[in-house]
């Protein structure tokens, strides 16, 4: 029974472990290029969340089901416009394309500064860089 | 220990999680969020299930005939939310003007 509840919410128990060890990376390693790898191993792992909350077993993709004048199976398209099967949830999907955008906006921007401060630090410590104060 | 301390944390914050996601839908439920109005419950069975309009259900039936898209991702990306991907590109650019800003353009 628990093997059962556990390997039908599989892709959310990935999720949360990736979850973890981008807060790990994030928030132990001193390391600052590191801890931005921790932080977009999170944004991925709630990108996996959200493709995973969006599956329908056994529905069709939309990319394998591209309207009434475009499928083989016509019988399956006369199902679809009825209602009667039900495609994976497309919104997550779309949601997802519009936060990679901003997960890349803001991972260039700590980049940038990463840059900045190894210039004027000389190192990516956060150890040292507390220990240096300006 | 004190090496030791940060991964028995994180585990026992995995774990909290974990006990929290037992009480989701199963992976493949018809009944998650976007597709709350179906009204039978086992997952096999949903072929037979009646459902209401919910948004992606309207969207998966209308979103190809209503925008001659040939998929249902770009026709939401693109034309139901043709605003939204607009002004992604203005999130673009204002972090391209932050890198360039903090960075600076090197003058040969």
């Amino acid at each position: 029974m628990l093997i059962e509840t556990v390997l039908s919410r599989i892709d959310y128990i990935v999720t949360v472990i990736l979850f973890c060890i981008g807060l790990y990376a994030l928030i132990i390693k001193p390391n600052l290029i590191k801890k931005l790898i921790g932080m977009n191993v999170i944004e991925t792992s709630v990108y996996l969340f959200f493709i995973a909350s969006a599956d329908v077993r056994l529905g069709p993709a939309s990319w394998q089901w591209a309207g009434p004048s475009e499928i083989a199976d016509a019988a399956q398209a006369a199902r679809v416009a009825a209602g009667q099967v039900a495609l994976v949830n497309p919104i997550p999907s779309a949601l997802i394309l519009t936060a990679i955008v901003v997960s890349i906006s803001v991972t260039a921007i700590s980049l940038a500064l990463s840059i900045k401060i190894y210039e004027h630090y000389g190192t990516l410590d956060t150890r040292k860089i507390m220990r240096l104060k300006g | 220990m004190k090496k030791f301390l940060p991964a028995i944390l994180f585990t026992v914050f995995a774990f909290s999680m974990i006990i929290v996601i037992m009480g989701f839908n199963p992976i493949g439920d018809p009944h998650l969020p976007g597709y709350a109005d179906f009204v039978s419950s086992p997952i096999s069975k949903h072929q037979v299930v009646k459902q209401a309009d919910s948004i992606a259900l309207h969207y998966n039936r209308h979103a190809c005939s209503d925008t001659g898209a040939m998929d249902i991702i770009a026709a939401i990306i693109f034309d139901y939310r043709g605003y939204d991907t607009l002004f992604e590109t203005t999130v673009l650019f204002t972090a391209l003007i932050g890198v360039l800003s903090i960075i600076g353009v090197k003058e040969s």
